[in-house]
């Protein structure tokens, strides 16, 4: 039974990181229509900000902030730079800029820092764990948890109750109705890749915190989590996406924790064949209304 | 029906003559490395064009194909590597498989099939998909496909991989697939399967209402895609001698993906001269990272340039158009 504990624990904190991965990346998605490829190197980018702090010296705290920043302003020029020129565009096109400005991304991180794999050690506190009730649990696990609940909870607020805030639910909801009752078109946008880069940079806390390491590859994992979270939970839904994240953390802490030894090595097989089946049955994700309710 | 074989064979004769001319210069006056840059470019038109056969005329992103493309190349493995060899590092495959040391020309038939069927299997499910989700489904069975690669190590050599093929692959065999499949594409695109796919683009709905069966001639269209892919990797196998499970992975797909974005989504042609554009980008841009010693330029430089020619032709190079009608038309407009 405490072994069950641990896992749900496990799995919802794994969940909470892609959750806030996936609704970055919807935020983006709803608004532009694009899916963002380079979200990943957002990550990327959060953790070399946070790399560079560490080398400097500042505390942990400070790491965290200038990865945060890191995020938000490459979030800002990625769109002022590449995806401005190309609003309206189809589908194709905008997922194969946004998967070009990845590459540029990665190999500036390249050229500038190092093509290695780089050390990026957390404070003790990510690998100690506390016991309740026969239960052991890692602080990583809560740390990941409170900050994603926090941010779920501020954005929020912030979407609802400010005016920015029910721009943005408005164009995510329907961009054009949006924008015909005076919706600021290019500041919603902004905002939206701020908010996405801001995501991706507490995302990046505990994914960094996992593996200890940083390169200019680590990106890609992350971006393929948020993009089948976000397709889980329905494209162009936000609480979609956050249920989205949860249920793929999920899926794959219960396949590491049930399938025998020798299948340990398909635990992606498994999961990816059960996102094909959520797809199969419920084409616009698990939240959404069905057909008949359109 | 005679006219669609006419104008394929018209636009597959514009792309083979420049392709034969550049053959024949590679193969007289070209050093060894140089040749297999031709060659490259090649197995990559014929690559590209498969995936074309299927998100051309669906107007669907696969992420997936490039999954048959990996089962062409282990059926190549299995059907070309010795059996001496082959033991060693794949001991699962059956003796009446491993035996064989068969030429490419026996190869490449077997590899259209099997990879056919696993795509026809496959396709059973995804082709009854929304588009969206379909696409999104193929990222999800690229993983499955690479995840298996590597997992069913008796008889793919697992993370490991496959060596001592065989180099079959000759420039003339490059040259040969490819334009086959230029012409194969342009022909399937104005097959009565082909025009309804292409009129679904724009509204599924809409053509389902006018009595296409969506799911079907969609089933078909992925079906064929994969048994070209299927070949056009043991094409690559012949080539490449020695491939892990890695090969078939998303930077593979972005890069077939990006040749076929830049050329024009929907035109069959549009994929040779995107991927043209890409090759020769990457060549030179190459050169330059090695004699100035910049890491990553050359990958920085085509990303900015893919980028670029976005901005400047969101759908595309040649766009909805196909080789001979892009030419005739821009005369005109002088």
């Amino acid at each position: 039974m405490t072994e069950v504990i641990q896992q749900i624990v496990n799995g919802v904190s794994l969940g909470a990181t892609y959750a806030l991965l996936a609704l970055g990346l919807a935020m983006v998605l709803n608004i532009l229509g694009l899916v963002n490829f380079a979200h990943g190197e957002l990550v990327t980018v959060s953790a070399y900000g946070m790399y560079g702090a560490h080398e400097l010296g500042l505390p942990f705290l400070a790491m965290v902030l200038v990865g945060i920043l890191a995020a938000i302003i490459v979030a800002l020029i990625m769109d002022q730079v590449a995806f401005r020129p190309l609003r309206g565009a189809t589908f194709a096109t905008l997922l194969f800029a946004s998967f070009a400005v990845g590459i540029v991304i990665q190999n500036v991180l390249r050229a500038g820092v190092s093509p290695r794999q780089e050390a990026l050690p957390f404070p003790e506190v990510f690998n100690q764990v506390f016991t309740i009730g026969g239960v052991t649990i890692g602080w990583l696990q809560v740390i990941t948890l409170a900050v994603t609940v926090g941010a779920l909870l501020m954005l929020t607020l912030f979407l609802k109750r400010s005016t920015y805030g029910l721009g943005m639910l408005a164009s995510s909801e329907d961009f054009q109705a949006a924008r015909l009752v005076g919706v600021r078109a290019n500041r919603v946008i902004a905002l939206a890749f701020a908010i996405s880069g801001f995501l991706a940079a507490l995302a990046t806390i505990s994914i960094v915190a996992r593996r200890g390491t940083i390169d200019p590859g680590m990106g890609f994992q992350p971006v393929i989590a948020a993009l089948i979270g976000t397709v889980i939970g329905g494209l162009g839904s936000l609480t979609g996406a956050v249920a989205g994240g949860f249920v793929l953390g999920g899926l794959e802490i219960f396949f590491t924790a049930t399938l025998p030894d020798e299948l340990q090595k398909y635990t992606v097989a498994f999961t990816m064949a059960l996102v094909i089946v959520i797809l199969y049955f419920r084409p616009r994700g698990l939240l959404t209304a069905s057909e008949e309710e359109r | 029906m005679r006219s669609a074989v006419k104008s394929s064979a018209t636009a597959a004769l514009m792309v083979a003559v420049p392709l034969f001319l550049l053959a024949i210069i590679a193969v007289t006056t070209f050093g060894n490395a140089d040749q297999r840059v031709v060659l490259s470019f090649f197995v990559t038109v014929s690559l590209a064009l498969s995936i074309q056969a299927f998100s051309g005329t669906t107007g669907i992103m696969s992420f997936g194909h490039v999954a048959f493309m990996g089962v062409g190349a282990y059926v190549a493995a299995a059907l070309m590597v010795p059996a001496a060899v082959l033991s060693t590092f794949a001991p699962g495959i059956p003796s009446f498989v491993a035996d064989q040391e068969l030429p490419l020309v026996l190869v490449l038939p077997v590899a259209f099939v099997i990879a056919g069927l696993i795509a026809g299997l496959v396709g059973l499910v995804m082709a009854r998909m929304e588009g969206e989700a379909m696409a999104m489904a193929t990222v999800s069975l690229l993983l499955i496909f690479v995840t298996l690669f590597s997992g069913l190590d008796s008889i793919t050599g697992g993370a490991q991989g496959v060596y001592a093929i065989p180099e079959v692959t000759t420039i003339w065999i490059g040259l040969g697939v490819a334009v086959l499949f230029v012409f194969g594409s342009q022909l399937f695109a104005r097959s009565r399967i082909g025009i309804q796919l292409r009129a679904s683009r724009s509204s599924a709905l809409a053509a389902e209402s006018l009595g296409v069966n969506l799911r079907r001639q969609r089933w078909i269209a992925w079906t064929l895609a994969g048994a070209m892919i299927g070949l056009a990797g043991a094409v690559w196998a012949g080539y490449s001698l020695a491939f892990s499970p890695n090969a078939f992975g998303f930077d593979l797909t972005f890069s077939l993906l990006s040749a076929i974005v830049v050329g024009g989504l929907y035109s069959v042609t549009g994929t040779v001269v995107g991927a043209a554009t890409l090759t020769v980008l990457f060549e030179v841009m190459r050169r330059v990272e090695d004699s100035t010693g910049v890491v990553g330029l050359t990958q920085i430089t085509v990303a900015v340039v893919i980028l670029l020619i976005l901005y400047r032709y969101p759908t595309g190079l040649l766009g909805l158009k196909e080789l001979p009608e892009a030419i005739t038309r821009r005369r005109r407009a002088r």
